[in-house]
């Protein structure tokens, strides 16, 4: 086993203001993601998705257990700076994350902040408007962009900085769906250059395909395996609030009307498994 | 039972910061009417202008050409009749402010001049609508994740109980059973109240569940009008706009392709089970 690059250990959290009552957001989590892991993270609205994304770069710290970044604890405000290099995080509202006048001055942002020099930053903003296509938009004011195209220059201004490990809270949430699938194809080239990857999301298609899933219901792991794994137990899938994709949804239907074919998690499967 | 509101909108056209540097267009010269009671989906590609249309179809946006009519009268600078309309933007959780959840919801219609039991009823059943049990109602919004903040939000929209009800992604960061839930729950209410129902969506299986009319925008032009299963099932229209379409079509396309043999067009899933189940049996 590599070395994880990500470790919770045993953490709990609880936001402060929650009133007496309110279970906790997260309990006694344990989680190692190893260098170069691409992991999708799932569950109900309300399951400890989000908190634990920001459990990841020390927003926030677990009471009690720990979240160690490339063996550095969040607690201690020391490593934090190193931790927030290590750690990129595209949250789920664009609009709470972008801060300057100009899609191109947002993704020099982060740039200018960790000291780049200025010719290097003006190549890496070239660099990444390009690949994640803003590069029409450089000069526009972020506030007249459409969501999706927000979401695009976050995740420039984050890439640009080239963090080890990006945590993706719901990115393609307002994409249409042509984009979500060009987001995902991005996403999947930077975890194949090497990127460690945890991924939130809700949308199904996107969830087959990733090597490792793992399932949060009411602030704990209920599955941490392979996606197939997952579907193959629909009462498991039902109470952690979601719905199977398609190509599952259907041949269960068929497997509940008599027909015998394998378990199918995308389309082209289940057009093999009809007509073999 | 109320009744739903007719839109229309006459040539009108949307330019952002017009003779400015920045100057960019969102919309151009659209005709459209929508009749009471309708339920519309809006598709497009990211930037092709769906939030600007349904800004102008609320009256909540002017138009910098044309005009908009809501039963038949313009809708003036100061905005359509108050009461008549609810819309719900693309982050309805930034719009909350109170210090529950039920103060939250309870906000727009506590302000229509309605007795408190009335209140108290439209707060209770726009939760409920939005899958949100009574442990909510004295929580504070900010104690909420993401997803249950925008429940919050669209619930606030609901309980006006409006004539003509937007929605700009009302799904996003909603659980795939929440979202399923959601758009249910909109059939439901546009069946039950009459009111007119205007959503953007970038799913096409939701907007195949909820729209009976699908427009579809590209580059700031309106593309397509016309019934939504028939729009839906144009593969080749679908991706002529940069749009995919919903996996039932998809799989029809797949299926007759690996079949070699003619598979009647499907929609829905029912259908696709149908349409599988008659292959398998028929080897």
């Amino acid at each position: 086993m590599p070395k994880p690059i990500v470790t919770l250990n045993e953490v709990s959290y609880r936001y402060p203001h929650a009133p007496g009552g309110t279970p906790p957001a997260l309990s006694n989590v344990s989680l190692d993601i190893a260098r170069g892991e691409f992991v999708a993270l799932v569950g109900a609205n309300g399951s400890g998705k989000s908190t634990l994304a920001r459990l990841l770069n020390g927003l926030i710290r677990p009471a009690p257990g720990e979240a160690l970044v490339d063996g550095k604890s969040t607690a201690d405000p020391a490593n934090l700076d190193r931790i927030r290099e290590t750690v990129g995080m595209v949250f789920q509202n664009p609009d709470s994350q972008i801060v300057a006048t100009t899609v191109g001055d947002d993704i020099a942002f982060g740039l200018e902040n960790m000291g780049i020099p200025p010719d290097e930053i003006e190549r890496r903003i070239e660099e990444t408007a390009r690949r994640f296509g803003v590069a029409e938009l450089l000069g526009r004011e972020p506030h007249w962009l459409s969501g999706g195209q927000k979401q695009r220059t976050v995740l420039a201004g984050v890439v640009a900085l080239r963090p080890r490990v990006l945590v993706l809270d719901e990115p393609t949430s307002m994409l249409d769906s042509r984009s979500q699938r060009e987001f995902r194809e991005l996403i999947d080239e930077l975890w194949r250059d090497g990127a460690t990857i945890v991924y939130i999301t809700h949308l199904m298609e996107e969830i087959v395909t990733a090597p490792r899933l793992v399932a949060l219901q009411d602030g704990a792991i209920v599955y941490d395996g392979a996606p197939r794994g997952f579907f193959s137990q629909p009462e498991l899938t039902a109470s952690t609030g979601l719905t199977p994709p398609l190509a599952v949804r259907i041949s269960q239907a068929l497997a509940a009307r008599g027909h015998r074919l394998p378990p199918a998690l995308s389309l082209t499967e289940l057009v093999e498994a009809v007509c073999a | 039972m109320c009744l739903g509101l007719r839109l229309e909108l006459d040539e009108a056209g949307l330019v952002y910061q017009p003779g400015l540097p920045f100057s960019a267009t969102a919309l151009e010269h659209v005709f459209l009417q929508v009749e009471p009671g309708e339920r519309v989906g809006i598709a497009g590609p990211v930037g092709s202008g769906k939030s600007s249309l349904l800004e102008l179809l609320a009256g909540i946006t002017p138009p910098t050409s044309g005009q908009v009519l809501h039963d038949g009268q313009p809708v003036g600078r100061a905005g359509p009749k108050p009461g008549t309309i609810g819309l719900s933007f693309q982050a309805p959780e930034n719009c909350l402010f109170e210090n529950t959840v039920a103060a939250d919801v309870a906000f727009g219609p506590g302000r229509l001049g309605l007795d408190k039991e009335e209140v108290a009823r439209r707060v209770r059943s726009a939760l409920e609508a939005t899958g949100l049990d009574e442990s909510f109602e004295q929580r504070h919004p900010f104690s909420l994740s993401g997803g249950e903040q925008r429940r919050v939000g669209l619930a606030g929209v609901l309980a006006l109980e409006p004539r003509a009800l937007f929605l700009d992604e009302p799904t996003a960061y909603l659980d795939p059973a929440a979202r399923l839930d959601l758009i249910d729950r909109l059939v439901e209410l546009n069946e039950e109240s009459g009111a007119t129902v205007v959503m953007v969506g970038h799913d096409m299986d939701e907007l195949s569940r909820f729209a009976q009319r699908l427009l579809i925008l590209d580059a700031g032009r309106m593309v397509a009008d016309g019934p939504a299963p028939g729009l839906l099932a144009d593969a080749g229209l679908l991706r002529d706009h940069g749009l995919e379409p919903p996996g039932t079509v998809t799989l029809a396309g797949l299926i007759s392709r690996a079949a070699s043999l003619p598979v009647e067009p499907f929609l829905t899933e029912e259908q696709a089970v149908e349409a599988l189940a008659r292959i398998m049996e028929g080897r």
